[in-house]
Formats: structure tokens, sequence, C-alpha cells
């Protein structure tokens, strides 16, 4: 099987610097980017020009997570400083310096608990901190994930019920905990190489993990009633030709995205286990996200964003 | 001379019927006719219609021995048709009747009739004689495989037959010996017949003469002469005169034979070379000669040595053409390599004579002779002589030939001479392919093959061996040719409809090495098929192709089909430890260095001796940072196994550099071991260069300590000896190692030598080139994605930004910075780094003078600043024990109370060392400064006074003025510490005095309101930016403070993250496997 997906938009005005993550969100039918320069952008996909911007951080934004309802989004830069923008106000509505001594490592990966009212962050400590993500007290600890290792944690992602968390490290080991217990419920060792991208399937019941080690692997994550882990890996998806950066799986949970150093973008057939498309861009793929299913019914459309700071919409051939 | 002592030794053989040749006594012979009527036949007048016998035969349907005795006695007449058709009427007429049993007789009669006929057949067609046309003619090789098919029948009959008489297998064996004489299987016949003749041919005359001399006896009348065969063993014995009275009683007995006559002849022209004889009596002789070689030659038109003597003469008489048709005809005929050469021989000296000197032909021939007989520098001569001036011949032939010749290793060449010979080679291989490129060039022009074209041999061209050698000559000098050389072959092979899978992957290892990774795996891939389906036989070849097209796919990024082809060839050979190797090599590119390691240790188990091996394990301990064991390691290879080994050589240098210069040791006697290291290393790889000149690692290793003074002061890090003009060597060894790294940048395929290009050019202080250089190494090399890289180039734009006050440099090198943080995110140090930039391009942009910010830059620099102060704070409280990076400076920097000039952290506590290197540099800087600096305290003295009376004269005014004041007062004094012109302007304000500093000041307020205003105006509407704006003022004195005391000196002296530079010891694994595959 082989999909088409041609090249629709390109924003009109791109960042300064490379695009590092990116987030189709539910409302509105629009994109978040985040960039190197500092800047969160807010665009129209439909006409490719930015609705709103956030006011720019002295440093890069190295990781985005937006809320279920694209209403809000959260950010956190390089150095450590973690952001909540409100989408529809356009206002920053929670700021914390997660570098700020005494307290835990800077953070560089967070991600919103689509429950609301938590965050969590990984970074130097290689544990995961749930914090507060209420305006009045964003940014305040509540408690720590340990992952029993002291390699920095590369990204963490809730999954979609908001009910687990999947961390991976530098060194290429990936954690899953359950957030009601606290616990630490399964651990994956598949890769050997720093995994910069996870991404959950929308039931909940699969990850897949991104890695420098050039390839995808897909987990089945659920759990038996009896609460243990089922079969872990079950998939390798090879064929990218350097790191793997960024990631995503379809709304309806058929097809995976994966953008790499390779400069490419790649689709996937999750049941096949095959790339069903490949795109070439003009620099490494950072960032991809597809369209969510709220806005749309099927795997038709996805945004990237790259080393050349451009903001990408492509849509599967034939659709409108 | 030559002519007879070669003629000698050939001579004709005996016409086959000697074997058939009964003694009838009556010499008539009586057929019966239907029981009643007899048939005499006279033997001796037969005639050379054999119709009428051939009736009689039929319709009598005598005994086969009738018939074999009639053919065999027309045969022995010479009717060799005559004999032919009875054979065959024989042959239909028994088989018709069903007697098999006598057919045996008839078909070795009629093999022996082809022989006879080969006899007289040209042994060689040349096909482009010019005289001697003879292609109507059956080759004698046409009749010898007629024969040898005969006697299969014969053979074949006999066993079909079952029961035959004794007389007639003795016949079949008899026919079979002579044939098999003919076709020179001495062994075979040897048994059989015709010992002496046999013995004649393998030089043993004493014996061959007593076999000659009993047959003699037992038939004085036998033909062919025995007295030839007499006289010619005489004469080899040296007995001259006994010879020739054998030779002429022989031309007595049989004056119809031509082989005595000729030997005769021979003779006499031998005799009239013979410069003991009068004049008058040579001539004698040569006309008794000629005469008799002349009527040999008319008695025997076919004869190659009668032709090759009369040529000869012909020659001497100056009858070129007729020469010309004898020789050619001689080398038609002849059936010795002695006669051959000898046709070819005279056709040159013929040709010669006619001026033609250069006669291509001829000499090929003649250098073709000259290679059967081993003589290969005696062809090349030949070939030389026709290719050069004067009159230089074009033939691709004879240059293929000759180049090949040149090209093939002869014994007694030394090497030198053998180098020359390939570069001679190279040059003639050159010329033909000038050739045929200017031959198609010309074909496509003219769209039909041109005239130029039809001289052009397409054998030539069409050579497949002769590409290859070409290619093979080519391979380690220039790839790009090589590639189309091969490329050629490939297409010839194509056209012949078959290609050698050896040749595809010779094509496919160029494509390789120039890097056309997607063309070389199509190649493999090509040659696998074509190699699967040889079968078995070619499974090594399949097991080379197999590796290349491994690494193709690793080259292509593709480690899972290599790690699958890899496997594969370990499953069929589990010893091979390239693939091992590779193995090895991609599972510690995955970070799986324990498995590597294990595969490293059971190849190193099973072939400890193999220096690939060796070589790459030594490579793999220094990657994983067991610089220990590799050095251990390197030694047993040096010592154990080879130690001129280039790899263990190179590697050894960099070890003990790399121990020398992250060595701690400040004592006396850590110094002195220091020094010691540093010089063993330098003398390793000048081992290694003095090994392999083109050695571009150990040049490159050689280079970097040459930059860094390693054998010097190693730039004032270690206790100098009397050294006042360091600052000017350290620029010196720059330049010297660059000039180094350009030549080895040429050479080597690799990411580490522009980025030592860029090291050097930073030493220099031309950033531009050093940024340049760095870039490439990052964009073409590492993908953007190497830490240290982007660090240096950070560092760079840092430098510049500071060197030419530009906010936008410095913005670059934040941006560089950050990458290297988002692709290495756990590096505290380069936090630290963005930290400082942040803070450094608040502080520049502070220092620019107004007109050259706008308002957005200085608020984004305050903004850093307050944000650089928070990461300093954290980072200087970081709880962790170990830090790569200063936590006092952190702290200080945090408090912004100033700073000292080294304020860059290394990316690697490990580089420090050699940071220091760049230290001198910045001491130097830093003196002259301060010199200048103290020159002017007396003068700054001065107007800090004259400020302060000043600022106490106007106490009373208001304070917003008093702040103005106090800020000019201090972008004065800064201006004096930093930079030695702007000194002037300093010391200025105090001679002017007080009403001198005045309007300067007022000047700087104005200037500030204008920038104040205009961007006031330009955002007039917007409050909140002008609460920012003025924030932004009154916060900057405080900034100020501690730009003041940090602009003393520049802060440069940050040692280029110069990540260990990398060195590849795999290149010679790349694809080691090529040379052994050239077919």
């Amino acid at each position: 099987m082989s999909l088409a997906y041609v090249h629709a938009l390109d924003c009109a005005e791109p960042h300064g610097d490379a695009v590092w993550d990116i987030s189709w969100t539910a409302k509105d039918n629009a994109v978040v980017s985040i960039s190197a320069d500092g800047i969160v952008k807010r665009w129209n996909s439909a006409s490719g020009q930015v609705m709103r911007t956030a006011p720019a951080h002295t440093l890069g934004l190295v990781s985005l997570s937006v809320s279920p309802d694209g209403k809000y989004a959260l950010y956190n830069s390089v150095d450590g400083t973690t952001f909540l923008w409100d989408l529809e106000a356009g206002t920053i509505i929670g700021k914390h310096e997660s570098f700020t001594r005494p307290g835990a490592e800077p953070s560089w990966s967070v991600s919103l608990n689509p429950r609301g009212s938590t965050f969590a962050a990984t970074g130097g400590s290689g544990n995961v901190t749930i914090h507060s993500a209420e305006a009045e007290t964003f940014g305040e600890q509540r408690t720590t994930l340990q992952s029993g290792r002291g390699k920095f944690g590369m990204r963490c992602s809730h999954s979609p019920d908001g009910s687990r968390l999947a961390l991976s490290v530098e060194s290429g080991q990936i954690f899953i905990f359950d957030l009601a217990s606290g616990t630490l419920t399964s651990t994956y060792t598949s890769h050997a190489m720093a995994v910069r991208s996870l991404s959950w399937s929308p039931d909940s019941q699969l990850l897949l993990s991104a890695s420098e080690d050039k390839r995808l692997i897909l987990y089945d994550v659920r759990t038996t009633s009896s609460g243990r882990p089922s079969s872990g890996a079950v998939a390798s998806l090879t064929g990218h030709s350097s790191w793997v950066l960024s990631s995503d799986i379809s709304p309806d949970g058929r097809l995976a995205l994966s953008g790499s150093a390779d400069k490419t973008i790649k689709v996937w057939d999750l049941a096949a286990r095959a790339a069903v498309s490949t795109i070439a861009d003009t620099g490494e793929v950072w960032a991809v996200s597809w369209q969510p299913s709220s806005v749309a019914t099927s795997s038709s459309a996805f945004v990237t964003g790259g080393e050349d700071g451009i903001v990408r919409w492509w849509k599967a051939a034939g659709t409108s | 001379m030559f002519a007879f002592s070669q003629t000698i030794r050939v001579t004709s053989w005996p016409p086959l019927t000697s074997i058939l040749g009964t003694q009838a006594p009556g010499r008539s012979i009586d057929i019966e006719l239907g029981g009643q009527e007899v048939i005499n036949i006279e033997l001796d007048t037969l005639d050379s219609n054999a119709d009428d016998v051939l009736e009689v035969l039929k319709e009598g349907q005598p005994k086969v021995a009738y018939w074999t005795r009639l053919a065999g006695e027309y045969m022995r007449r010479g009717y060799l048709d005559a004999a032919e058709k009875i054979a065959l009427s024989a042959i239909e007429s028994f088989q018709s009747s069903g007697s098999t049993s006598s057919l045996p007789s008839i078909y070795s009669l009629l093999a022996s009739i082809q022989l006879a006929k080969a006899r007289k057949a040209p042994k060689l067609k040349l096909l482009n004689a010019r005289q001697d046309i003879m292609t109507a003619e059956k080759s004698r090789d046409d009749y010898m495989r007629e024969a040898t098919q005969l006697l299969n029948h014969g053979d074949q009959a006999a066993a079909e037959g079952g029961e035959i008489s004794a007389a007639t297998k003795e016949l079949l064996l008899l026919t079979r010996a002579i044939h098999q004489l003919a076709n020179r299987s001495m062994e075979d016949a040897l048994r059989s017949f015709e010992a002496a003749r046999i013995l004649y041919t393998r030089r043993q005359f004493a014996s061959a003469l007593k076999l000659f001399q009993q047959v003699l006896q037992l038939n004085p009348y036998s033909l062919p002469d025995p007295r030839i065969g007499i006289g010619l063993c005489l004469w080899a014995l040296n007995h001259k005169e006994k010879a020739k009275a054998a030779w002429e009683r022989s031309v007595e007995v049989n004056p119809s034979e031509w082989s005595g006559q000729l030997l005769l002849g021979l003779e006499a022209l031998n005799a009239s070379k013979n410069p003991e004889l009068s004049e008058d009596e040579r001539i004698q002789e040569l006309m008794i000669g000629s005469k008799l070689i002349e009527r040999a030659f008319n008695s025997n038109q076919r004869s190659a040595s009668a032709a090759n003597a009369l040529c000869d003469i012909f020659l001497r008489k100056g009858q070129h053409k007729r020469a010309l048709k004898l020789a050619e005809r001689t080398i038609q005929f002849a059936d010795t390599l002695a006669v051959l050469t000898d046709g070819y021989i005279p056709l040159q000296a013929k040709q010669a004579a006619e001026g033609q000197s250069k006669n291509v032909l001829a000499a090929i021939g003649f250098a073709q002779m000259q290679l059967r007989n081993d003589e290969t520098a005696a062809a090349i001569h030949t070939l030389d002589g026709l290719l050069q001036p004067p009159n230089p011949q074009k033939s691709l032939e004879a240059t293929a030939m000759l180049a090949s010749l040149r090209l093939h290793p002869r014994p007694g060449v030394s090497s030198s001479d053998a180098a020359q010979e390939r570069t001679k080679a190279r040059e003639l291989f050159d010329r033909v392919y000038r050739a045929i490129e200017q031959s198609e060039d010309a074909t496509a022009q003219n769209g039909s093959p041109s005239r130029n074209d039809s001289s052009l041999s397409r054998a030539v061209v069409d050579d497949v061996d002769m590409h290859i050698e070409f290619a093979r000559l080519l391979q380690s000098e220039n790839l790009e040719r090589t590639g189309k050389v091969f490329a050629e072959a490939v297409r010839v092979g194509e056209e012949a409809g078959r290609v050698d899978p050896r040749l595809l992957n010779n094509l496919g290892v160029v494509s390789h090495l120039e890097s056309r990774f997607g063309e070389a795996r199509i190649m493999y891939e090509n040659a696998l098929v074509g190699a699967s389906a040889l079968g078995a036989e070619a499974e090594a070849m399949s097991t080379s192709v197999l590796y290349n097209l491994a690494r193709v796919y690793e080259d292509l990024n593709d480690e899972g089909k290599a790690m699958e082809a890899y496997e594969k060839l370990l499953e069929r050979h589990p010893e091979y430890v390239d693939a091992k190797i590779r193995r090895a090599h991609i599972l510690g590119s995955m970070h799986q260095g324990n498995e590597a390691h294990d595969l490293l240790k059971d190849s190193l188990a099973s072939q400890s001796s193999n220096l690939n091996l060796r070589a790459y394990y030594t490579y793999f301990l220094i990657q994983f940072n067991a610089s220990k064991g590799a050095r251990e390691f390197v030694f047993g290879t040096l010592r154990d196994h080879d130690k001129h080994d280039l790899y263990a050589l190179c590697a050894a240098g960099w070890l003990h550099y790399y121990q020398a210069r992250e060595s701690r040791d400040t004592s006396s006697k850590g110094v002195e071991e220091r020094r010691l290291l540093f010089r063993r290393s330098a003398e390793f790889y000048e081992k290694a260069l003095g090994l392999d000149p083109l050695c571009a690692v150990a040049a490159q290793g050689l280079a970097i300590v040459t930059a860094e003074d390693a054998l010097g002061t190693l730039g004032g890090a270690l206790p100098p000896g009397p050294a006042p003009d360091e600052t000017q060597r350290r620029a010196m060894n720059a330049r010297d190692a660059l000039e180094v790294f350009a030549k080895v940048r040429e050479s080597t395929n690799d990411g580490s030598v522009h980025v030592n290009m860029g090291h050097c050019f930073f030493a220099r202080d031309e950033l531009d080139r050093a940024i340049e250089s760095y870039e490439t190494a990052s964009q073409r090399y590492y993908g953007g994605r190497n830490v240290s890289v982007l660090q240096c180039l950070a560092r760079s734009w840092y430098v510049k930004a500071n060197k030419e006050q530009s906010f936008a440099s410095m913005t670059v090198a934040l941006r560089f910075t950050q990458k290297a943080l988002h692709i290495q995110p756990v590096d505290k140090a380069i936090v630290y780094n963005i930290a400082m930039i942040q803070q450094k391009s608040a502080e520049l942009l502070f220092s620019l003078p107004p007109t050259k910010r706008t308002l957005a830059e200085l608020q984004r620099g305050i903004a850093h600043a307050t944000h650089a102060q928070k990461m300093f704070g954290s980072l200087a409280s970081d709880p962790a024990s170990a830090v790569p990076y200063d936590r006092d400076l952190a702290e200080e920097r945090k408090n912004t109370k100033g700073s000292r000039p080294r304020e860059w952290k290394a990316r690697d506590k490990g580089v420090l060392q050699s940071a220091s290197a760049f230290e001198t540099l910045e001491r130097e800087r830093e003196a002259k400064l301060r010199t200048e600096a103290e020159a002017l305290a007396a003068a700054r003295a001065l107007a800090r006074q004259e400020a302060q009376q000043w600022s106490a004269d106007l106490v009373k005014n208001e304070s917003d003025e008093e702040r103005e004041q106090r800020k000019a007062r201090k972008a004065a004094n800064r201006k004096v510490k930093s930079e030695a012109p702007s000194g002037d302007e300093g010391l200025s304000t105090p001679a002017n005095g007080g009403a001198g500093g005045e309007p300067k000041k007022k000047r700087r307020k104005l200037k500030k309101g204008g920038a104040a205003s205009a961007a006031a105006s330009a955002q007039a509407s917007d409050a909140e930016d002008g609460a920012l704006f003025s924030e932004g003022e009154e916060e900057k004195p405080t900034k100020k403070r501690g730009a003041t005391r940090k602009r003393v000196a520049r802060e440069e002296d940050e040692e280029p993250a110069s990540a260990p530079r990398k060195k590849q010891y795999i290149s010679k694994a790349t694809i080691s496997d090529s040379d052994e595959e050239m077919p």
C-alpha cells in the first residue's frame, strides 16, 4: 500500500529559527508551534497566518503540550522556564522557573495532564515531577515519580486517558508510570540511544517511540486486569537513515507519522508495520502532528515543523 | 645463417602411404568380376582419374583389401581426391552389404587421406594477406578434425563389428599414431610408430640415426627416403659432409623428392655465406643453392621451409614482392614456431628494405612469436620500435599489446623499473583510450561510422581484458577514470551478453569509493545476482560482493540491512572477521558497547594477529575511553606483530599526545614526563610518515602537535624557556599547521580536518575563516549534530561579536549554543555558556552607542541579563557533586559584581589543558592593555576627581540630572579601560576641565533622549512599552558597573571545545576486499 500526501500550505511568517515542536489543536483548527527563537505562535490552518503570538522568551522553546480541548498550551524553554498560555485570551497565565534552587533539576520536557490541573515535567534528574497547572499555584511541585535511573529525561507524555505517563531517557529506556498509584509499571529497553519523541494512540493502548537509533518502536502497553503489563514491543519501524526526532499516531490509530534528521517525513501503516509514504523536507524535521479527530474524521492531514523554521501543512492526495 | 639452422629442424612428414604401402612385388592387382572375369590393374600406370577403377571395384565387390590397396596406391601417387573417392565408395558399398567388419580399415584409410590433405593445407590463414590469398582453402585444423572424426568412426565400427583381424587393428593403431604425430601428441605416438622420427624431433639424434639406418636396410626404396632423416641426424651430429652425402644420394634415388633438394640447397646457401671461401666459390654456392631450393619449391609449392628459404634468396636479390609473397606463405604453412618466426622476420626485413620501415602486421606477429618463445623483453623492443619515432605507427592493437606487456611482471626487473614500466603502460593505455574516444566523437559527429572508425579495431575496443588491465592500473591513482574504464568493460560485457559479476563488483567499488552509494548498491546487487547464478564455485565471489553490499548499506545509513547482511555472511563463514568487525562497529555506534566488545574479543581470540582487527580494536578502545587499555594493546601490536603497522603507529602517536595533554601533574618531574610524551608522540607520527609519506592521519597528528606547540612550551602551560615572542610563534605554528591541514583536507573525507583548520584560524584570529571551516565540518560531515563543533561555532561567533561589538553576532553565538544544548541537553556546561552569552550580549548592547541599537534589542538585552543572572544562580547552587563548570565563577556572575578574564567554560573539563594554549595570546593582550591602562591611571584619577567635584557642584541639581552624569562618567571609564583608542577620549575629558566634560555629557544625554523619544514616538500609544523603557534606563547603571570591569580584557581565552580530534581507524576495513576481487 502506498499513500500520497501533498504539500498544502506554508506558514506566512516563518519562525526566526528551527521549529522544535508543534501541535494541531482541537480548537478552531489552529496549530501551535514553538521555536528555537523563543517564540510560540498560533496559526490559522486555512490561511497559514499567525493568529496570536505570546511574548518571546529569551531562549529557545523545546517542549509543547496542548490541552485536549485546544484551549491551553504548556511549553518549556531550554533553560527550564515553563509557561501556560491561554490560547483563547492570549495571555500567559502561568510561568514557572524550574531551575530556581532549591528545587528539582531544570525541566526539559513537559506534558499537560489531559484531565487538567497538573502537568508533568522531566529533565536532568531523570525523574518525573508533577506540578500544579492551576493559574494561582502554577508550577508548585506536587509529587515525584522515580525512574530509578539517573539518566536525563528526554521526553514525558501523558496517555490520552490521563491515567498513565510515559518517560523516555537519553540512554533509550522507556518507563511507564501509573498516575493514580504513582508507581512505575513497565520499563522497556528496546533502544540503546536517546528517545526524543513518544506518542500514544488515542485509545491509550499503544505507545510509539522515536529514537536516535533511527528506529521507531511500537509497544503494546495495555495492562491486564491484574495490573500486569502486556507484551511490550510489538513492532520496529525502520527506514529512516538518521535520528528519528518526532512522531505522532493518527486519531484513528491506523497510521503513524515520523520526522527525522534525514530530512524526511514518513507515514507508517501500523497494522502492516511499513512506511506507506515518504516526503522529503528541506532540513531536520523536529516536529510532526496529525489533525485531531474532532476536526477531521480520517487521517487526512498533518502539520510539520523543522530546521528552516517554516510550518508546513500536508494533506492526503484527493482530499480538499 | 639462421635460415638453415632453423629450417633443418623441419622436414616434411613422410607421406602417410608408408603405412599402407604394401610391397606388392608385381606392382599389379587382379580383381575378380562376377567370379569369371579377372581384371588386372597395373599399379604403376594409374592416372589421376579413378573412375574406371571405381567402376570395376563396385562391380566386383572384392574384399576390403582390394579397395584399400587401390586407394592406397592412388594416395601414394598423390591422387588424393581419387583415393578419397574410392574410400568413400568403399564405405558406401560395405555399409550396404552389411559387412561392417571391413569398415575400420577404410575409416583409417580415409583418416590417412585427410591427414595427407592436412599436410598440404595452410596452417594459419592470414586474414589480411596481401599477396597470398588462401581464404578459399580449408585450414589444416579442419582436415585434422575430419581425420579425428574418421578415426573415431573406425573405432566405433571396429567395436560394433566384433571380430576383426589383428592386422586391421594394427592398422587402426598405426593410423592413429600418425594422426597423433601430426597432432604432436608425442608421448602417445612414441609407443606406436616411426620411433626414429620421433626421436629426431626429440633431438635424440644418435638413436634416431640408428633407427633410420635400420629402416633403410629393411627397405632401400622406402618412401619417404630414410636418407633424408639420416642426413638430418648426421647434420645435427655435426657430420656435415656425411649429411651432404646422404642427401645427395637421396636426390639421386628420388629425383622428384623436394626435401633432399631443399636441404642441399640450404647447405649450399649456408656454404655461400662462409667467409673462408673465395668470392667466386661463394657465388657458385649461392647459385647452386638457389637453383636447388627453387626446384624444391616448385616440386612442393606448399612447403613452408622451402618458401622460407626461397624468400631469403629473393630478399637478397632484392625481389621484394616475391619475397613478401613467400614470407606470407611461410607464415601460413609453417607448423613449427621457429619457421613461423622466420617467416615474420623476412617480412619485416623486406619492409625495412622497401622503406616502409614499420609494418604493423609483421611487427605484431614477430612480437607474438617472441612472446611464445618467452622473450618478453624482445617483444617489447619490437613493439617499441614500431610505435616510436621516427615514423611511429598508429596501431591500437600494438599499443594495447605493448602496454599490456609492459605491465606484465617479468623476472629480474627492479621495483623502480617496474614502476617506470607502469607509467609507460599508463601512457600507452591513455593513447588507446584517446583514440577510442576520438573515434567515438567522430562517429557522434558524423552520425555514421566515419572512415576513421574503420581503422579502429573493434577487437581492441571490445577487449574486456584490456579494459580491466587498464582499470587495475588506474585504480590506485584515479578513481574517476577507473570507473569509466570499468564501465566501458561492463558495456562490452553487456554487448556480449554476459557480464562478469566481478566486473560489476569492481564498478560498484569505484562508485562506492566516490561516495555514489546508490549506484554502488545497484552494482553490488547485480553482481550478487550474477554470482549466485554461477553456482557454487562463485561462493567466494558472492561472499565478497555481499560484504561490499553490506558496507554500502552502512554508508546509506541503513544499519538494519547491513546488519542482516553481516549476519548472513557470518552464518556462511563464522570466522569472517571483517564482517564481525563491522557488526561490532554498528553495535558500538548504537551504544551497545558491551555486545560490540564481546564480538571483538571473540574475533581477537581466533585471529589475534590480524592487523585490521587489531587496528579496529584500538579504535574501539579509544572511542570508549579506555585509553589505558588502548595504549597497552597498541604497544602489543607494535611489539609482537608489526612494528611498521601504520595504524598502530598513528594510534600510538595519538595516545601519547592525549596522555600528555590530559596530564595534570605540574611538578617538575611531571612536566618533564609530559615533554617526553609529546616528543614520543611526534616521533610516532614521524615514523608513520616515513613509512607512508601520504598518511593523512599522521600528518594531521603532527600538525596538531605543531599547532598547539606541544614540543615548545605548550602555549605556556609548560614552564617556558626563553620565549619572548610567544604570540608570534603561535601564529606561525598555526600557519604551519594550516598548510598541513590544507593538504590533509584533500585526501581525507572527514570532518575533523575542517575542525582543526577552524581551530588554527581561530588561533590566528581569523574568525570568519574559522567559522567557515567549522560550518563546513558541521554541515557536511556531522549533519549539524556534533555538539563540540556547534560549540566551536558558538565560540567563534562569540569572540567575533566581542571584537566587532556586534549584537547580531552575539545572537548567532547564542543560537549555536542552544542548538548544542538541544542536541545534548544533559550537558550543563552548555547551560553555563548560554547564561554567559546572554549576560555578555546584554553588556554588549548597553555598551553600544545608542544609535547602533534598537529599543527592541535593548529590551531583549535586559531580559537576557535578568535571565542570565537567574541561571547563574541556579548553576551556582547546583546540588550535584561535580559540575562541568566553576561554581564560584557562576556565583560571581550571578552577582555580576565582576569577573575574571576567563569566563567561557570549556565544554569539556578534559580540554582545559589545551585551553591554556590559547591563554598565552590572551595574557599577552591583557598585559598590553594593562600597561596602557596604567599609563592612563593618573589621567583617570584626575578625571574622577574632576567629575566628583563637578558632581558636588551640581549636588543640588535634580536627581535626574545626577543619574545621567554618573552614567556618563562610567561610560567614560569603561572606554578608557576597554579600548586603547578611546582612551584618548577619556583623557581629553579631564584635560578640558569641567567645562570640557560638560558638552560631552550633554551630547550623550541628548542622544539618549533622542533615542528614547524616537522610540517613544514610534510607540507612543503603547504605555507599557514606555514604562519598560524607563525601567531600562534605571537599571542600566548597575549593569554597566559589571561591564566596566569585565571589559578590561576580552573573553576569548576559552578553549576550543576541541573535542579530541577524532581519528578514524576504520578506513582500512573499507572495502578491503576490492583488491582481491580484481579478476
